[in-house]
């Protein structure tokens, strides 16, 4: 039994439960328990750009919660990573930073500590022994699917702070994809963003990144898109229906949590990886299960 | 005493400089990797990271931080660090320039709103009792509550409080 402390952060407890809710289900079969972490919140990622020491007072103190609960941190969210990661690895080896950052976590009772790892699970499944005894549960082989892996930008990028894959030709979530039978295709532009970040800036510039995804995974002939990032999968799910009418164009792309198509590979129904709860039309998916 | 352009100038570069992952400023050419790899400078005219270093090398301040200053619509998508062949870092230099603008009031209206709701909830989109209840109904945990009285401490230790409203410190 590995058990983690689960860092949900904004995304997925605001609006997109369901891939907690399929990870949760997917990690059970690999025999992994996640807990909560009380009074933890956002991860501070957008801190940075407000005033960089408080951005890392505010990560520290959701990793000194890990800390004592004495267990590593598991995240599903790439922007989170980042920020746990990165923060974490600095305090860890930045002294002077360590002892300013711990001067101001005194003000709320809290210490770092250092103690804790930070890992995306998508790294925790493409371990050896976990990919084998996920393996052996797959009842459902996903043959036929074709797949186009949205990784985002922070699980690649900078690949100098987070070393997660080649930040250019990144393989390990079309390893996962393939690992079930469905094909992982490339399509143009797989690296790049999805543009949400800026929805707050200029909304129109934002859909256009996300609609010329959409527009190239169509183009590809795709049966579905896949992410591993809660904020990518708004955009590209929950939002699809207003960039179809605010850019007049239309989209009918399947969106799926990279989780949602590891538990249908594992045997789990339509509703059991929460796809009923995806806004997108799903149908395609539906019919493939049977 | 005066100050005079020349030193507003330097102190504009210099502050670039030492800020975080600011320090190779100096090294970039101008070669446009960064730009031709940027996904916002693909959908609008408005912002080219290339121009925005340049600005930044140049020490003009006020074109770099305008009141319609494009900095926001950096997206932190980190392609144009993860291409700079001078290992020039522009996401962080915009990182390090949006500090600045916050702190002459610039800001839009959207990010302030998710830094309002951050600094209220302690997270970037609230988890309100329709999303308990759907938790409950995925048989999922309650979302825990964030530690408000913690994360406004912290906010408050620097005085950023006011900055994520929009608001120019006094």
């Amino acid at each position: 039994m590995t058990d983690f402390a689960l860092f949900l952060g904004c995304g997925i407890p605001s609006a997109e439960n369901n891939y907690e809710l399929a990870t949760r289900r997917v990690l059970a079969k690999t025999g992994v328990t996640l807990s909560l972490m009380p009074g933890a919140g956002c991860c501070g990622h957008d801190l940075e750009q407000v005033d960089r020491p408080t951005f890392l007072a505010w990560a520290a103190r959701n990793l000194c919660i890990a800390e004592q609960m004495k267990k590593d941190v598991m995240v599903l969210c790439p922007s989170c990573y980042l920020t746990l990661k990165s923060v974490n690895d600095h305090l860890k080896h930045e002294d002077r930073v360590l002892k300013h950052t711990n001067e101001m976590l005194a003000a709320v009772n809290q210490h770092f500590e250092g103690s804790v790892n930070v890992i995306h699970y998508v790294d925790f499944l493409l371990q050896d022994t976990v990919m084998e005894a996920l393996e052996e549960q797959f009842t459902r082989s996903l043959d036929g699917l074709r797949i186009g892996v949205h990784y985002g930008c922070h699980l690649l990028r900078p690949s100098r702070v987070l070393g997660f894959d080649d930040p250019i030709t990144p393989r390990k979530i079309d390893r996962l994809v393939e690992l079930t039978g469905a094909q992982s295709l490339d399509y143009p532009d797989k690296t790049m963003c999805c543009g949400s970040s800026i929805l707050g800036t200029d909304m129109r510039a934002s859909l256009k990144i996300a609609a010329a995804k959409l527009t190239h995974v169509e183009k590809a002939g795709l049966s579905a898109m896949v992410t591993a990032c809660p904020v990518c999968h708004m955009m590209y799910d929950a939002n699809q229906a207003m960039i179809s009418k605010i850019l007049k164009e239309d989209h009918q792309v399947p969106v799926l949590h990279l989780t949602q198509l590891l538990g249908l590979a594992v045997g789990l129904n339509f509703e059991e990886v929460g796809l009923h709860m995806n806004k997108g039309n799903t149908d395609g998916i539906r019919e493939f299960i049977g | 005493m005066a100050v005079t352009t020349e030193e507003m100038v330097r102190q504009f570069t210099d502050s670039i400089l030492s800020a975080h992952g600011g320090h190779r400023l100096p090294s970039c050419y101008q070669c446009g990797k960064c730009t031709a790899g940027c996904p916002v400078a693909r959908v609008t005219d408005a912002f080219s990271p290339k121009k925005f270093i340049r600005l930044a090398q140049l020490g003009l301040e006020n074109m770099a931080l305008d009141k319609k200053s494009p900095i926001w619509l950096c997206a932190t998508c980190y392609n144009c660090t993860e291409v700079c062949p001078q290992d020039v870092e522009p996401t962080e230099i915009f990182i390090a320039l949006k500090t600045f603008a916050i702190r002459r009031g610039i800001l839009p209206m959207g990010r302030k709103m998710g830094f309002g709701t951050l600094a209220k909830k302690g997270r970037m989109f609230d988890v309100g009792d329709k999303q308990q209840q759907e938790r409950a109904a995925l048989g999922l945990d309650p979302c825990p509550e964030v530690d408000v009285d913690q994360t406004l401490a912290i906010l408050e230790l620097r005085g950023i409080l006011p900055l994520l409203t929009g608001r120019k410190p006094k």
